[in-house]
């Protein structure tokens, strides 16, 4: 169905519709003209013939029209005559004359005509009275005449057409998709420039040919656009970097003046002074997140992706968070395939897979274990998080991803809610997709599929 | 060793010559980028503390300026923006080091000790603190005579606190150059290892060298601060 929803098959079945719906009507009527024409010709053939021998039958007698109708059965013309006492005195048709009564003929009436199969012959048959040449005397004369050569006409026509009908339909099909095609083609070509067109590349425009058709005003409409985007976004990394400046410079001066104070402090000021340094920690590194989080993806094209061993960094992590995880009297294991390789930024790729790991430790209550993963599968590396926490409930779940949404699992887990928020970032710059599922006994799954390097 | 801070915040300036003072480092300060390159360039600085966001001259003009003049004057550029590109330019720009706000006093001192001290080219293969002796070639660590066996990441972790003997060293400080992480996790992962290398280092001995300086992070010292 997928098919006929493309705009070139459309037009070309609207093409095509209209040209059979022509095609097949002017067959019809040509059929129609040419049948009615056909028996008209036929019927005034016969009358004229009639009148014929109807004449040569009052000036000349009988005989001449015996003689006349034996050389009419060579052109397939036969006759019937019936006298006036109703007995036919003449017939050559290929067979017996019926009775008078049942040609019933109106006397003095106009000629009447049908039509009539006899020994696998059709015949158009005229019935009419003449005169003999006693003018008291009338006949009856039945004469009818193949219409053979006005039906092989038609059927020629026929014949034709049945040819000529669908050689139309199946050059209209090639002319329409040529021209849906053609028609469509620079649409095509601004939809492919457009793609092309990615949040990296934002200052890039369409090209507008200056022919001034619908195309042009199409790429013109969409350049609009796109500069308002580029606008957009040129914003939001002016409003990063501002906001980063102003947010930080107050943080410095407050951190460094805190510690100044606490050198002089008295023994009672000094706790409330740490717990302020605390306190002002917490603040940066949320100033820091909510920043990393506004940078835009622009800014992220700018990194350079180098080839990450995907495999040792996890590794290497799950050897750092293992202790903590001691800690809570949580396992840690993991089960890593050799040499998964993926495209991209180290550092971030340790966040991501260090937010995951320990959002597991957080949640994980004492006594279970959290089981990490990386396997190949179809092209992409997977790490799988796999904790037996309370799980998330199925409200909570299409929110999870969201910043500062913290799923109602445990209130009293430190964190700000960004962590998977800034992993699903991280994941996405890489090109990559992650979710998070409930498990079938306990707990959650975090899966962040990566595709692989080259060559992997 | 003199040392100049341009940063037109007034209190950063301020508290920032305030600590480094305090390190024994003579320190001057200007609010402007324009009045810093003058300086810079007129006179010795041995290292130049410098805020990228000024009005008017930039910090990246100062850089270019200071790069050009030909002098072997350090920058440690204080930056509010962290993303690893900034860094990039900042150092391919010529800067020695870089500092995101908002930083804890120890970091700036220890980073300025740091750069310091790289500029005098001092290079060793053993470090030692009290009876702590560390071989940085053989991976050997000793304490009193005795060999104490440490993972990798507590080498490191001692290794950097014998660079830095005496000297505040935040958990940030920490997360980055022990373990190399561009971001803060968060947790307690510097406490829990600073325990292990205790309980490695410190425990069996009477004098303790490890110590927690509250809401601010640790020091390697032989006596216990205020």
């Amino acid at each position: 169905m997928k098919f006929l929803r493309q705009i070139r098959v459309r037009l070309m079945l609207w093409y095509m519709a209209t040209i059979v719906i022509l095609v097949v009507g002017v067959a019809i009527f040509a059929y129609a003209r040419l049948h009615k024409y056909a028996n008209r010709y036929a019927d005034r053939l016969l009358d004229t013939e009639a009148a014929e021998a109807g004449v040569i039958f009052k000036d000349e007698g009988l005989d001449e029209l015996k003689a006349e109708a034996n050389l009419g059965k060579r052109h397939s013309t036969y006759y019937t005559l019936y006298d006036a006492q109703g007995k036919a005195v003449l017939n050559t048709f290929r067979e017996e004359a019926p009775p008078l009564d049942a040609v019933k003929v109106k006397l003095e009436a106009e000629p009447t005509f049908d039509t009539e199969t006899i020994k696998d012959e059709e015949l158009r048959i005229i019935t009419m009275t003449i005169l003999a040449q006693n003018p008291e005397e009338r006949y009856v004369m039945r004469m009818g005449r193949s219409i053979k050569p006005e039906t092989r006409l038609v059927e020629n026509l026929t014949e034709n057409l049945v040819i000529f009908v669908p050689g139309i339909l199946l050059i209209s099909i090639v002319v329409g998709w040529i021209l849906a095609r053609a028609s469509l083609k620079p649409m095509q070509r601004l939809s492919h420039e457009a793609a092309r067109i990615t949040e990296e590349r934002l200052h890039e425009r369409l090209p507008v040919r200056g022919v001034g058709d619908e195309i042009d005003r199409h790429a013109e409409v969409l350049n609009k656009m796109l500069a308002g985007l580029e606008n957009s976004f040129t914003e939001i990394k002016t409003f990063a970097a501002r906001a980063s400046h102003e947010l930080r410079t107050p943080l410095t001066a407050l951190r460094l003046q805190i510690e100044s104070a606490l050198h002089a402090a008295s023994a009672e000021s000094r706790s409330t002074l740490e717990s302020a340094l605390g306190n002002l920690d917490r603040l940066a590194a949320l100033v820091q997140r909510l920043l990393f989080l506004t940078r835009s993806k622009g800014e992220a094209a700018d990194l350079e992706f180098k080839t990450v061993n995907l495999s040792e960094l996890v590794s290497a992590v799950c050897t750092d968070a293992a202790l903590l995880a001691e800690q809570k009297s949580v396992r840690l294991n993991h089960s890593v395939t050799a040499n998964a390789a993926v495209m991209g930024d180290d550092a971030l790729l340790t966040q991501m897979v260090w937010n995951l790991i320990d959002n597991a430790i957080k949640y994980s209550p004492a006594g279970k274990a959290i089981e990490v993963t990386v396997e190949k599968r179809s092209g992409r590396a997977v790490l799988a998080v796999k904790d037996s926490g309370p799980g998330i409930a199925a409200e909570d779940m299409p929110h999870v991803f969201e910043a500062f949404y913290r799923a109602n699992r445990s209130s009293d887990v430190a964190g700000f809610g960004l962590g998977l928020n800034i992993s699903k970032w991280i994941c996405e710059i890489h090109h990559g997709s992650i979710d998070l599922v409930n498990n079938p006994d306990r707990g959650v799954t975090v899966e962040a599929r990566l595709p692989l390097a080259s060559g992997n | 060793m003199r040392i100049l801070v341009i940063e037109d915040e007034k209190d950063v300036a301020t508290y920032v010559a305030k600590a480094l003072k305090e390190h024994g480092y003579a320190t001057d300060i200007v609010r402007d980028g324009g009045q810093g390159i003058e300086k810079v360039t007129s006179q010795d600085y041995d290292l130049v503390v410098l805020d990228m966001m000024l009005p008017h001259t930039d910090g990246w003009d100062v850089l270019d300026a200071i790069r050009k003049s030909g002098k072997d004057t350090r920058v440690l550029v204080l930056t509010a923006l962290d993303s690893t590109n900034d860094k990039v330019r900042a150092l391919n720009r010529g800067a020695d080091d870089y500092l995101v706000k908002p930083f804890a006093s120890a970091e700036l001192t220890a980073r300025v000790r740091a750069l310091l001290r790289r500029s005098k080219g001092e290079t060793t293969s053993e470090l030692s603190y009290a009876d702590i002796k560390m071989d940085l070639v053989k991976h050997r660590v000793t304490r009193g005579g005795t060999e104490v066996e440490l993972t990798n990441r507590e080498f490191t972790l001692l290794e950097y606190f014998l660079r830095n003997p005496e000297q505040v060293l935040t958990r940030a400080m920490l997360i980055q150059h022990v373990w190399g992480y561009q971001f803060d996790p968060m947790t307690n992962l510097v406490d829990v290892y600073i325990n292990y290398l205790r309980t490695k280092i410190d425990m069996e001995w009477p004098v303790k060298v490890i110590h927690t300086m509250r809401g601010v992070g640790y020091i390697l010292s032989k006596e216990a601060p205020a």
